[in-house]
């Protein structure tokens, strides 16, 4: 894939996520927690965390060019 | 030995490393601005990485995210920490890497000097150092503030509040105004390294005292148990959820003393490399301090208010003998003196260079030393009269830089833009946060954040479309290459 194609699904990818966080399904419920203990919201929230730091991987390897003006 | 004491010895040791350092880098550095301000621009990865890690670190992610935490529960780390995971490494991309090479273009130490000379400014630089001074003063009373709180907490008054905030100004202010850059930058990958292991590795020591994560998590869950998940209402409903995210990601570069730090990368791969680990690691001592402000409610269930700050130091000092203890102090004093240093440095650095210059090199220096004690002197009179908060404080001064963030990603980006449309639109943004916060305006549904960046956006593309831009023999040299970098060139 082009560097461009990269930056494309980068970009579509940040706002995807950025929607994501916006959890209000999860708030003011309190379903079972995670393995009778960790609570959902918390956990929903780990989980992004976790798909947003694989992103800005992605993207320092594949978007972000090494050019220094010069 | 008694416990007082030896908290007060693992301190006093902590502070000769740090000065040791500190001494160690005026012995490397060179009497030229560039080299006092931006370290010779010459940071490697690992120098960057813990730079930015450090001076990130403060009592408000310490003191106040576990206050906050305390209050509200685990929906704290979803509302104030998630975001930032994604949006400050964007925020590197679109702000950080242009700034950089434009900062190189220019030959800029300061961010209001970059700015000033991309828009052949100097008043823009003025009105930007003026701003930055404002929202900077009450970030700096909450780096101060912590420390006095963690101070009187662990030793039970010994030393005083007021003696506690002296003291961490003062000895930051010798090894900032001796060193410079290069001994902030050198001295934050010891502090960074001593505060984020002890985080890390005490929050599992707590549990444990408990019988576990999944121990604790369930008492917190039968006692607690509106702590456990994130309510319908203020401050989490949705638009202010999504706001204040942003929020949080987007100032860490809207911090002027954040941004000269990119300034000081050596190469790209040094300025990629660093952000490339830091949300998790960042994120994740977000994530604890969430823990330590909702786990402390279990011990000290009857803190109202903004007392709620002291629950980090008064869990460690139930659960830790006096030696962690003073660990635990020295933690919170790294992460204070690794944020303060480098606020002072920045706001000297631009006194100096866009305020009050044509100053040689060296009497730019001495000024910006005096600069740094004036400084430390007012930041001092703010911390004693603790008005909030420190999360309220931190929150107001916040605001205050992300409404700057329209001015960067318009400046950096667009050709067209121009010197009067930056300082309509800085003046324009601050009014309508100023309005929001005092209830002169009514407030739709969002955090006042929200409305001043629109407005300072709004009033930055619209003045611009009415004034000339900047000629082309000024604009070029920064935006070909900005181009270029963005792969749109």
């Amino acid at each position: 894939m082009t560097r461009r194609q990269h930056r494309r699904i980068f970009w579509v990818l940040v706002v995807v996520l950025a929607a994501l966080h916006v959890d209000f399904f999860n708030h003011g419920i309190s379903p079972p927690p995670f393995f009778g203990w960790l609570p959902l919201d918390l956990a929903y929230h780990i989980a992004w965390v976790i798909a947003a730091a694989a992103l800005v991987i992605y993207f320092t390897r594949y978007v972000w060019r090494d050019y220094d003006g010069s | 030995m008694g416990p007082e004491a030896t908290i007060f010895v693992v301190v006093v040791v902590y502070f000769a490393v740090v000065l040791g350092i500190g001494a160690a880098a005026f012995r490397r550095s060179k009497p030229t601005a560039e080299d006092y301000f931006l370290g010779g621009r010459v940071a490697k990865s690992l120098v960057m990485f813990m730079a930015l890690f450090g001076t990130n670190i403060t009592p408000f992610l310490i003191m106040g995210i576990s206050g906050l935490a305390y209050h509200h529960g685990y929906g704290v780390f979803g509302y104030t920490a998630a975001m930032a995971a994604l949006i400050i490494p964007v925020a590197y991309y679109v702000i950080g890497y242009p700034a950089w090479i434009a900062s190189r273009k220019l030959k800029a130490v300061t961010p209001a000097e970059l700015l000033a000379r991309r828009l052949d400014s100097p008043n823009l630089g003025r009105l930007l150092f003026l701003v930055y001074f404002v929202y900077m003063l009450p970030y700096l009373s909450t780096g101060v503030a912590g420390v006095g709180l963690a101070v009187d907490v662990f030793t039970q008054q010994a030393i005083s509040f007021e003696i506690a905030a002296a003291g961490i100004l003062v000895i930051t202010l010798l090894y900032t105004t001796t060193g410079g850059m290069r001994a902030t930058m050198w001295t934050n990958v010891f502090q960074g390294l001593v505060f984020g292991v002890f985080l890390y590795v005490s929050i599992f020591v707590v549990a444990a005292d408990f019988g576990g994560i999944p121990a604790i998590m369930k008492e917190v869950a039968r006692r607690f148990p509106e702590l456990a998940y994130t309510k319908n209402t203020a401050p989490f409903t949705p638009g202010n959820w999504f706001v204040w995210g942003m929020a949080m990601g987007l100032v860490v570069l809207a911090f002027p003393h954040l941004l000269v730090r990119v300034f000081a990368a050596k190469d790209v791969k040094s300025l990629k490399n660093s952000i490339r680990y830091y949300p998790i690691i960042m994120i994740g001592l977000m994530l604890v301090a969430t823990l330590y402000g909702v786990w402390g409610r279990i011990e000290f269930p009857d803190f109202v208010g903004r007392d709620s700050d002291m629950v980090f130091p008064m869990v460690i000092r139930s659960h830790f003998g006096p030696m962690v203890q003073g660990l635990a102090l020295a933690g919170i004093l790294a992460a204070v003196m690794s944020t303060l240093d480098a606020q002072m440095l920045t706001l000297s650095s631009m006194l100096t260079r866009d305020v009050w210059y044509g100053l040689s090199q060296r009497r730019q220096v001495v000024l910006g030393r005096l600069f740094l004690v004036v400084l430390g002197g007012i930041a001092y009179y703010i911390v004693i009269l603790r008005p909030a908060s420190i999360f309220a404080l931190a929150q107001l001064s916040f605001s205050g830089f992300v409404t700057l963030t329209p001015i960067w990603l318009l400046g950096l980006h667009w050709r067209r833009f121009t010197a009067p449309a930056a300082i309509t639109a800085i003046i324009a943004g601050n009014a309508v946060l100023v309005a929001m916060f005092y209830e002169w305006l009514p407030n739709p549904g969002l955090i006042p954040v929200a409305w001043s960046f629109m407005a300072s956006s709004i009033v930055g593309v619209g003045v611009s479309f009415f004034t000339s831009p900047p000629p082309e023999d000024v604009t070029e040299p920064v935006m070909g290459p900005i181009r270029r970098a963005m792969g749109d060139g």
